[in-house]
């Protein structure tokens, strides 16, 4: 997997390849090879939403703390 | 003048009508004793001769009258008469008054009289304690008086008594007469309409040096608390009785002629006898005061009524003392008036200041509320947008998340799907090919034969047997769009060989 990729080119990626197994548009081939690349995204963007809503809620806190400190 | 003419004409100048007529009875009298001398004079009989004439010596002449004077005049007259002139004599304490009758301005009669010393002390001391005036000339008398005739001095009129009374009536009216004259001229407020100096410093002083009353002035002012300075200038003057109205008068004259020198002029005395102060009531002073460029202010103390002078006196104070204080008053209300500004002046900086600190207090109460109101709301407001910011990715992740778990599902259930169709296809196909097998190689044998058979027929041998041929026109097969004209060489194939034509005509369709 390339480290350049971002989540929406991930989860562009992915709903393809979901659509094309869903459709079974896709050869026995190429089968095995497309869902391990779909596994690998989708564990990217489960830990890019986590680490994305994590670092969103620290920076909240944080403006809550400065307000604190403001009163 | 002889003494006879001169007897009779002031006789009849002198007395009140009441007494001509008693004049008149005893020169009738007189004539009659004139009858009696020893030797018949011959200056009653007009018609005498120069031969017969009897002379006389004046001593019997005067003699004769004086009999008959002490005759006839034997008790006092009261008389009335002004003095013009005292003639009082200290050595002796015999007084010898001029007596004249004015009218209209004109001497109409005139006496000499006499006062002898101790008829003198008691009727000065009579006159004064009554008129508050000195026995002096220039006042108007009603006296008691013998009426004598010496051979040595003549007529004369000897005082005996006198009623004071009289003398203050004429006083007052002459008093009277000054004001209603000065009224009359519209001089009387002239001196009290000037401004008087807002501080009057400069003072022209007319007093006497040794009056008590300018010590009192001068010590009054030198010792005021307040330390204010005045500048006093002394112009001496008599302050009261004869030659006061002169002297004052002289010299207010000299304070006029160097006014621009001076803020007021003051008229002091005050101490001793309170006598000869009529001088203030005299219109030729009263009317110099009420006239003069300068203010006036009295203070000639005494316990009698207000003379005219102090009347029309721009200000008028009973005692010098009060007149100092009256001067200092005018220092010290003006320097209240400083005062008073000052510390109003302060009062008004500390309001102006105190508002304008107030305000600004209030501006910056009002400042730090507003900007702990802003902050809060601002707080508030980004609060609230945290808290949406907040929900959103909320909202977002796990939408994100859902969409990742279908992916996944579609992921892991697609790969099966696949599996199955490929395997029914591949089935599908076997048993096609079970079922189909045998029709299928036939099929394929028809379909060999039959493609055998047209590729037979299609062989060009074969039509030249059939009897067909080909012609062609320059190595070309006549079909379609090619058209031989005349002329033309032709080639036909037949079976047995070619034949090489020529076209003659043609007939074609």
């Amino acid at each position: 997997m390339k480290k350049e990729i971002n989540y929406t080119q991930a989860i562009t990626e992915l709903e393809a390849i979901v659509s094309e197994i869903e459709n079974a548009s896709i050869g026995v081939d190429e089968l095995s090879e497309k869902v391990k690349r779909a596994a690998e995204l989708i564990k990217y963007c489960r830990s890019r939403l986590t680490a994305t809503e994590k670092e969103v809620n620290a920076i909240l806190g944080s403006l809550g703390n400065d307000e604190d400190l403001q009163e | 003048m002889p003494y006879q003419s001169r007897f009779i004409c002031c006789i009849k100048a002198t007395f009140p009508d009441e007494i001509c007529l008693l004049i008149s009875i005893k020169t009738i009298r007189f004539t009659q004793d004139f009858a009696t001398l020893p030797n018949q004079p011959a200056v009653m009989d007009q018609a005498h001769s120069q031969s017969e004439r009897q002379v006389y010596s004046l001593f019997d002449i005067t003699e004769s009258i004086s009999r008959m004077f002490r005759k006839h005049y034997a008790m006092p007259f009261w008389i009335r008469a002004e003095i013009s002139k005292l003639n009082l004599y200290p050595h002796s304490g015999h007084c010898y008054p001029d007596l004249v009758d004015r009218h209209q301005g004109k001497v109409r009669a005139q006496v000499r009289g006499i006062i002898w010393r101790d008829d003198l002390f008691e009727i000065t001391r009579k006159f004064e304690s009554v008129t508050r005036e000195s026995f002096r000339e220039g006042i108007h008398i009603m006296f008691l008086a013998y009426v004598r005739f010496s051979s040595e001095y003549g007529l004369s009129l000897q005082i005996i008594d006198i009623e004071p009374l009289f003398t203050l009536g004429e006083l007052a009216r002459e008093k009277l007469l000054t004001i209603e004259r000065l009224k009359k001229e519209g001089r009387f407020n002239q001196n009290k309409l000037l401004e008087i100096p807002l501080l009057p410093s400069r003072l022209a002083v007319i007093s006497a040096e040794t009056s008590k009353g300018y010590s009192d002035l001068k010590v009054t002012l030198e010792k005021n608390i307040s330390g204010y300075r005045f500048h006093l200038h002394m112009f001496h003057a008599l302050l009261q009785g004869d030659g006061a109205v002169e002297s004052i008068r002289r010299q207010l004259l000299a304070i006029q002629a160097q006014k621009h020198l001076f803020d007021a002029v003051l008229i002091i005395r005050g101490g001793g006898d309170e006598t000869g102060m009529s001088c203030y009531d005299n219109y030729a002073l009263a009317s110099l005061v009420a006239g003069f460029p300068l203010p006036v202010i009295t203070g000639i103390g005494h316990s009698t009524n207000e003379t005219v002078a102090e009347m029309v006196a721009a200000i008028n104070k009973i005692t010098p003392t009060a007149v100092a204080h009256y001067l200092i008053g005018r220092f010290d209300e003006f320097s209240n008036r400083i005062g008073n500004a000052a510390a109003m002046l302060e009062l008004s900086a500390r309001l102006i200041l105190q508002t304008a600190s107030d305000r600004f207090a209030k501006a910056s109460e009002d400042f730090v509320d507003a900007s702990f109101e802003l902050i809060k709301t601002e707080l508030q407001h980004t609060d609230v947008l945290g808290r949406e910011i907040r929900d959103l990715v909320n909202a977002t992740v796990f939408n994100h998340r859902i969409a990742l778990s279908r992916y996944e599902t579609g992921i892991s259930t697609g790969p099966a799907r696949i599996f199955i169709q490929s395997d029914t296809k591949i089935a599908e196909l076997q048993r096609m090919i079970l079922v189909h097998k045998n029709h299928f190689i036939k099929q394929q044998i028809d379909h060999l034969n039959h493609t055998q058979g047209k590729v037979h027929l299609l062989d060009p041998v074969n039509v030249l047997k059939r009897g067909f041929s080909i012609t062609r026109l320059n190595g070309k097969a006549l079909k379609g769009e090619i058209k031989p004209a005349a002329g033309d060489e032709l080639e036909t194939e037949t079976l047995s060989g070619k034949i090489f034509s020529t076209v003659i005509n043609k007939e074609l369709s």
